[in-house]
């Protein structure tokens, strides 16, 4: 009985099912640093140490990185043993901070990564900026991405929606944005409820 | 006790004791020259090896360990061209494949050149004959005779099967690990087992640093052969010992873990190699070699011009600014377009982690002098002056540089972003 026990919580941690759960439609999600989440349709969520990614088939096919509340210096990719020299500044420029982002992918083996269209958007309440971004993964697939990302306080805010360019990512591309649409600060909550 | 350590120390000389003095290992590649032209035969052997070179055209037998090392090659070399970071530009790999063919002779169709997208100084060869020429290296080498050196360099390491004869050194060295550590905790020296892998790891990279060192001696022999200045081979050694002495922040690695001989050495023998080629040819590589051989710097530069801008970009983007501003002063005395090094010289300033009054200061000087000297800078220079101005303070000169930025370059994809910005600066 025991091994059987054993062998099916084996089984499921090896399957993912104790790395994400499932939100609930339309109720507010913390992400780090006060960053609150609105999910509208059905997402899939695990929480790292320093992002948290939102996925609806998996993060092989489509993923939502979200960066939130990070502090000088800090980066947005860790590899056990390597120094990543693309650090965060508060002093960085919109354009930086998407080049930060580029820097980011391809130190983290993404290859060709180009930026397309940069503009400026309102983003959880603040000033901030989208981007398009195209790369290949280490083995040749082809991804295409759309990111937001703002600055508040001297701390940065980044959601990067990525997913292979052929069928997933024209997929989820909405969904994505709407989750990004719907970032906002606990504070602004509890002032839109008074 | 001291029989004990008597016999642990000569089982780690044992195991340690095949450093190479050196200079045989270059010359390796000339002696087998002079026999294969004496006897006309390519069953040869070097006295350091057992392997022959293999014929051209030929693939090893199939129950081979070595037709594993192939076919695991092949599956690489498949992912490698699916990877999207080769290089496609026609011109600069027709060039490389015709300078390859020129230096590999009958085996020009066995070794198949790839040029890699990476900001790294290499170039490296498989057992199967896959060449990658990284965008590191054709930044770095000044002229077609030294790249020739560098590709003739990796060649060798496929004329001699270096990848197999490694292959087998490291499954024979961890078998013989593995013996000594069981034999000695028989006898009770269990302590003894770390000296002993130490003593392996090191011994294995002495036989690499004798493979590159062959490998050198090759590279020396294949180019003077195809008609190019052999004397320019050391000089690469010679700027990769000056990069690494010039960052700050380069770990020096130990000389007994280290897989290549150190550049120092790498410079000064093959200098010494080089002359007594340019002296006596006809002794060193059985044939005449006019005026010393050539150099090949205009063909090579007709082929990096469109591409360098890409290649430093790339470079930059590492952030190891102290490498890649002693390649921007060398890159100075011999490229045209100086206006383009003096605009990547601003971005070293600006792309400098923190951003000091003085780094800005650096960077707005430098893009300016982008506009003095010979040559044209690349369209980004008007955004980057445009964004430093908007970190010092600045904000009319930066919205006036932004803006002619625009006026330059009107479909820019960061048109709308930076529209906004002359917007906030101009409030």
């Amino acid at each position: 009985m025991r091994n059987i026990v054993v062998c099916v919580g084996l089984s499921l941690f090896l399957a993912g099912c104790g790395l994400f759960a499932m939100p609930e439609l339309g109720k507010t999600y913390k992400a780090n640093a006060d960053l609150m989440l609105v999910p509208q349709t059905q997402w899939n969520v695990n929480k790292n140490n320093d992002s948290l990614l939102w996925t609806k088939h998996g993060p092989l096919l489509d993923r939502l990185d979200i960066f939130a509340g990070l502090e000088e210096d800090d980066v947005l990719i860790k590899i056990y043993g390597k120094d990543n020299p693309n650090k965060f500044k508060p002093t960085m420029t919109s354009l930086e901070i998407i080049d930060l982002y580029k820097n980011s992918l391809t130190y983290s083996g993404g290859v060709n990564a180009e930026i397309g269209e940069i503009a400026p958007v309102q983003v959880a309440g603040s000033d901030g900026f989208e981007f398009e971004v195209s790369f290949r993964t280490a083995d040749g697939l082809k991804k295409k991405g759309v990111g937001q990302g703002f600055v508040r306080e001297e701390k940065l805010y980044l959601m990067v929606f990525t997913a292979p360019s052929s069928h997933y990512f024209d997929l989820v591309r909405d969904d994505a944005l709407a989750l990004m649409k719907s970032a906002h600060f606990k504070e602004n909550q509890k002032m839109a409820k008074k | 006790m001291i029989r004990r350590i008597l016999g642990t120390v000569s089982i780690v000389a044992l195991l340690g004791g095949c450093v190479s003095s050196g200079q045989s290992a270059y010359e390796a590649a000339f002696e087998k020259e002079k026999e294969i032209t004496q006897s006309h035969t390519d069953e040869l052997t070097l006295s350091t090896y057992d392997l022959r070179n293999l014929k051209p055209g030929e693939r090893p037998a199939l129950d081979t360990d070595e037709a594993g090392l192939w076919y695991q090659m092949d599956r690489y070399e498949r992912m490698m061209r699916a990877r999207g970071n080769l290089i496609k530009d026609e011109k600069l790999n027709k060039y490389i494949s015709e300078l390859t063919c020129k230096l590999a002779g009958e085996y020009c169709k066995d070794i198949r050149p790839y040029v890699v997208r990476m900001p790294v100084f290499n170039a490296t060869m498989s057992p199967n004959g896959v060449l990658q020429v990284w965008s590191g290296l054709l930044l770095r080498v000044e002229n077609e005779a030294q790249l020739a050196a560098v590709l003739g360099h990796e060649i060798g390491h496929f004329l001699r099967r270096h990848s197999l004869q490694r292959f087998r050194d490291v499954r024979n060295a961890t078998d013989a690990l593995a013996f000594f550590q069981i034999a000695l905790a028989f006898v009770g020296v269990p302590a003894v087992g770390e000296l002993t892998t130490l003593a392996v790891a090191g011994s294995l990279q002495s036989f690499s640093r004798t493979h590159e060192r062959e490998a050198d001696g090759y590279g020396l022999l294949l180019m003077s052969q195809a008609g190019y200045d052999p004397r320019e081979a050391a000089k690469i050694w010679k700027y990769v010992s000056e990069e690494t002495k010039a960052d700050k922040n380069a770990k020096i690695p130990s000389v007994f873990f280290s897989s290549h001989p150190r550049s120092e050495e790498r410079n000064e023998v093959l200098q010494k190699l080089a002359n007594k080629i340019v002296e006596q040819p006809m002794k060193m590589i059985q044939r005449p070699l006019p005026q010393g051989g050539s150099v090949g710097k205009d063909t090579f530069e007709e082929i990096m011009v469109p591409l360098r801008t890409q290649f430093l970009a790339d470079e930059l983007a590492l952030k190891k600014f102290d490498r890649a501003e002693y390649l921007l002063s060398k890159l100075r005395d011999r490229v045209e377009n100086q206006s383009e090094l003096e605009f990547f010289q601003g971005e070293l300033h600006r792309l400098q982690m923190d951003n000091s009054k003085e780094d800005l200061t650096k960077a707005i000087e430098a893009y300016k002098k982008a506009f003095e000297v010979a040559g044209t800078p690349p369209n980004e220079i008007y955004k980057n002056l445009g964004l430093v101005y908007s970190k010092t303070g600045e904000k009319e000169q930066a919205a006036q540089w932004l803006e002619k930025y625009l006026e330059v370059d009107p479909s820019a994809k960061d048109r709308k972003m930076i529209g906004y910005m002359v917007k906030e600066l101009k409030k």
